[in-house]
């Protein structure tokens, strides 16, 4: 059987003609921000907000309006929505979470107008605020029309690295923080700030805003599937952004678009060195302290390769973090102040064997610090050169006194260990 | 005036446990499945009848709303080599599909097929300004020509929607090779971007939309360059894109949104766009999975589109009586991985190429063969015939063929360059070849390679059993595709590896080295 195709009417140009929609067709809308003399968003000269993660106030009226732009009168819900950014709170709504775990707002409209105060915050670019036409929520079918308008566009600044993964106003002790903006498409403030590339890897690149000092949120993975193209180590770049995503709890941006400015380069910002402190707290690691890290290069001063690091005799239960080492290669080290975190080295210094080590104290060792939600929670600093591990490729170069790690290796050198030291304190810079 | 527009997307393969009927008792069915989807809850995903239902309840929640399609919906499974796509065009239609893009797998079966299943079933419009069918010569050519549009003016309750085909290149390589053999001219897409929504604009087009199966890198380009293009609804890679990316124009300042929701019918993309006075004010996305979900109310089943199952039924039957479609061919004790977990030789990869090597009649020292011939995992339990032509749903014929040393070499290093793009990820499966692949982007190469055990000898001769799909230089495979001593054997590679499946049973096999990865490609990322 042939089936004709469901509308034919002509060729291109001739447009498909589908069933009217329902009333009300649209909705006028208009905003303006608490505090601000302009009744309207976007054109009363307020000029460009400054981006923040703290709640802000738009006061929002919404007239309903029928298909020839007459008032439509209009009693059910609206549906209030903001794009970009998040929503904190609806005056006078009725709010329900959906099963994908998404909230929505709901403001009944009276005589086809609504009036509402929005509370909403991490808005960036042209901001507006959606009302939507949803009928009556509690009843199937709805009887929606689904007009849709939106206020004039409230003009925000984009965000910096750091306020893109600013958690600082959250339970930043809680592994499972995420960035404020996870699921958004951001494009990162680079116009007016120092955006450098700080190291390369088989999968992507970091960056790093030299405008916060690191420790502050200010390093960032960007994950480019593919060794990332048309970057170098020290490139300034004038394009950042991305959809940001928390990949087993570390935060990075996917899919990246991203430029470099033609012949500008800038210092990386040289290891941050962390302090008991700042690694461990109450026997474990300091969550909120290390977020702040996350994505930034550090030191650790000295850890020690737990004794218990190695296989174990048959028919009896192998260590928890041997076995994961195995499987995935990373390696911990018990740090003085009472925990534990881990140390990714086996493709970029694949010449050092941790398990010969198992027992000695370790350090200093330097990489990128990121954070793995798979497997328990671990902090781990991703080792990028045989250099970060204190071994040289200088098999001619004299070993000198120090402590016994790491021994020489087959064409490894000791180091001798930094003097340790405190938050805030920086190792060398790094040449890559 | 203030609208709210919602173009789907989705790049489907509608036959997988809708028209095969996996039984429920197992858990995994189907392609491409995320581990977390597959507990007691919400095994079941994907399918066009549950797509169907969804589409009717977006659309009862919506106001104007445009349903599109990024292409290719031809191939996946069973239900397309035995049916020719008639199923796909029949189910597209049923649940009220408004346009779907050309893609590169509607060409599978030729262009005169595709012709005929849309002439005799498409009810929805079919786009592709970059393609020409002019080629008078060519039976099929007019017919073509007459079905497939660039573009597509719609009238939505007064907002008028263009939307333009972008067809796929890069996988069509008989459009290359000499004989063109489809007949398709392709145009160059910047400018058919440029006059369609020029057309588009002047007949009142207040937002026009590229529904393109380019790909993502083209539609990010096509995005920065090219102006009068609000949207990018793209297929091809296989990549979700959630959030979309959004691309600043470079001539307009616009903010461009691409979309592309994924594959294998896993995810429904849903864009909304409040557009007023021909400019789009704002816009939002969501990506929807096809599958049951559990929340505080228990588990939430979803339901199936009834006038979809009634055609699936059709076709279930049918296929069942000639395929015995659930017969039990072997056992599956864990999943069998087409990909390897570190990027090297897979569970599957090595067991097709085994099969096919030491099939009686072929019976080569080595072969090789596509990694992305295999399309999904088998999954742990009964392995059924249903869940290989999952796994391998492409009717392609083993060829062999005699290499040299230097073009062992050759073939090998063009596997390691095409995996340096992709991740360090093997893009081929061998038998009787051990290699190292150095993924390095300035000199990808393969080293350390031994043939059954032994170094390879740049001057020595070797039979070779690969596909008949990259023996003729698909997927860029140009070192066999012009070697002359091919012997194309008509064994279908799906019978061979059927037949292994009967002859093993319970697999993987790890004493005896069948099914499993063992380092035969041992990939070196060095980029």
């Amino acid at each position: 059987m042939k089936l004709l195709p469901l509308i034919l009417l002509g060729c291109n140009g001739t447009p498909q003609s589908k069933p009217l929609a329902p009333e009300p067709t649209f909705l006028e809308v208009s905003g303006s921000l608490e505090g601000m003399a302009s009744d309207d968003t976007g054109d009363g000269g307020q000029g460009v907000l400054e981006f923040s993660n703290e709640a802000r106030t738009i006061n929002v009226t919404a007239t309903t309006l029928d298909r020839n732009s007459e008032p439509y009168d209009y009693d059910g819900w609206v549906e209030v929505t903001i794009r970009p950014g998040t929503i904190k709170g609806v005056s006078g709504a009725t709010q329900t979470t959906d099963t994908w775990g998404e909230e929505h707002w709901f403001v009944q409209a009276v005589d086809g107008q609504v009036s509402t105060q929005v509370s909403f915050s991490s808005s960036f670019g042209d901001t507006r605020v959606w009302m939507a036409a949803v009928g009556d929520i509690e009843q199937t079918p709805s009887g929606a029309s689904f007009a849709t308008g939106v206020t004039g566009p409230l003009p925000v600044q984009l965000p910096t690295i750091a306020q893109m993964q600013d958690v600082s106003e959250l339970e930043i002790d809680d592994p499972f923080t995420s960035s404020p903006m996870t699921g958004e498409f951001v494009t990162l403030r680079t116009d007016d700030r120092e955006v450098v590339v700080t190291t390369l890897t088989t999968k992507g690149f970091w960056a790093s805003d030299l405008g916060d000092a690191p420790g502050n949120y200010s390093g960032l993975f960007v994950y480019t599937f593919n060794k990332p193209e048309g970057v170098a180590v020290g490139d300034r770049l004038s394009l950042l952004g991305g959809g940001v995503q928390e990949y087993v709890g570390a935060t990075q941006i996917s899919f990246p678009l991203y430029e470099a400015m033609d012949g500008e380069t800038l210092e990386p910002p040289p290891a941050s060195i962390l302090s008991d402190e700042t690694l461990c707290a109450d026997d474990r690691p300091n969550n909120g302290a290390l977020e702040a890290y996350e994505s930034s290069l550090v030191t650790v001063a000295v850890g020690t390769i737990p004794d218990d690091f190695k296989e174990t005799p048959p028919g009896t239960d192998s260590d928890l973090d041997y076995a994961q080492y195995l499987e995935y290669g990373q390696w911990p080290i018990e740090l003085p102040g009472g925990c534990r975190v881990y140390v990714v080295s086996n493709t970029t210094a694949p010449e050092f064997d941790p398990v010969a080590h198992a027992g000695q104290d370790v350090g200093p060792i330097t990489g990128m610090l990121s954070y793995v939600r798979a497997g328990g929670h671990k902090w781990m600093v991703l080792v990028r050169n045989p250099e970060d591990l204190g071994l040289t490729s200088d098999e001619d170069a004299e070993v000198p006194d120090g402590p016994p790690w790491p021994p020489p290796l087959h064409r490894g050198t000791l180091q001798p260990q930094c003097e340790h030291d405190h938050i805030g304190a920086h190792a060398a810079p790094r040449k890559d | 005036m203030h609208s709210r527009l919602l173009p789907y997307h989705f790049e489907p393969s509608y036959t997988d446990t809708d028209v095969l009927g996996l039984p429920e008792a197992n858990p995994c069915p189907g392609y491409d499945i995320l581990p977390d989807w597959c507990d007691e809850n919400s095994y079941i995903y994907g399918g066009i009848a549950r797509i169907g239902a969804i589409l009717d309840e977006e659309r009862a929640r919506s106001g104007r709303v445009l349903h599109l399609d990024s292409g290719d919906s031809f191939q996946g499974a069973l239900v397309f080599n035995e049916f020719d796509g008639e199923a796909e065009m029949r189910l597209m239609t049923e649940v009220g599909l408004d346009a779907a893009v050309v893609a590169n797998h509607e060409f599978d079966k030729g262009a005169a097929n595709l012709a005929r299943q849309y002439g005799a079933w498409g009810g929805f419009d079919l786009l592709a300004a970059n393609y020409d069918f002019e080629d008078g010569d060519l039976p099929w050519a007019p017919d073509l020509e007459d079905m497939i549009l660039p573009s597509r003016l719609y009238d939505l309750d007064g907002l008028r929607v263009g939307v333009i085909g972008l067809g796929n290149v890069s996988s069509l390589n008989s459009i290359y090779d000499e004989s063109n053999s489809m007949g398709i001219k392709v145009i160059e897409p910047e400018e058919v971007l440029r006059r369609e929504a020029s057309i588009l604009r002047s007949q009142g087009a207040d937002i026009v939309i590229a529904l393109s199966h380019m790909g993502l890198h083209e539609d990010i380009h096509h995005a920065k360059t090219v102006e009068g293009v609000d949207i990018y609804i793209g297929g091809h890679h296989h990549i979700a894109t959630k959030p979309p990316i959004v691309v600043t124009n470079e001539k307009t300042g616009k903010s461009i949104p691409i979309v592309h929701s994924g594959a294998f019918a896993k995810f429904i993309g849903r864009v909304d766009f409040v557009i007023r006075d021909g400019v789009i004010q704002s816009f939002d996305h969501s990506l929807r999975p096809v599958a049951n979900y559990t929340d505080e109310s228990g588990t939430y089943q979803l339901p199936r589109k009834a006038g979809v199952i009634d055609i699936l039924e059709e076709y279930e039957e049918a296929l069942a009586t000639q395929y015995n479609t659930a017969q039990v061919i072997g056992y599956a004790e864990e999943t069998l991985r087409r990909y390897s977990l570190n990027g090297g030789d897979s569970m599957l990869g090595n067991f097709a190429s085994e099969a096919m090597r030491f099939y009686p009649g072929v019976e080569t020292e080595i072969a090789l063969t596509n990694t992305l011939g295999i399309r999904a995992d088998i999954p742990a339990g009964d392995i059924t015939v249903d869940a290989l032509f999952n796994s391998m749903p492409f009717d392609n014929t083993i060829t062999t063929m005699f290499l040299s040393g230097r073009e062992v070499q050759e073939l090998l290093d063009y596997v390691s360059n095409r995996s340096t793009d992709r991740g360090c990820s093997s893009q081929a499966q061998v038998a009787g070849i051990e290699f190292t692949m150095v993924c390095n982007p300035d000199n990808p190469r393969a080293e350390d390679i031994r043939i059954n055990g032994i170094e390879l000898d740049p001057d020595g001769t070797y039979e070779l059993a690969t596909n008949n799909y990259i023996a003729h230089g698909g997927s860029g495979f140009e070192v066999l595709e012009r070697n002359t001593t091919q012997v194309d054997t008509g064994i279908s590679i799906r019978d061979v590896v059927m037949s292994a499946f009967i002859q093993y049973h319970t697999l993987p096999q790890a004493g005896a080295g069948v099914c499993v990865e063992d380092g035969r490609i041992t990939p070196l990322d060095e980029s």
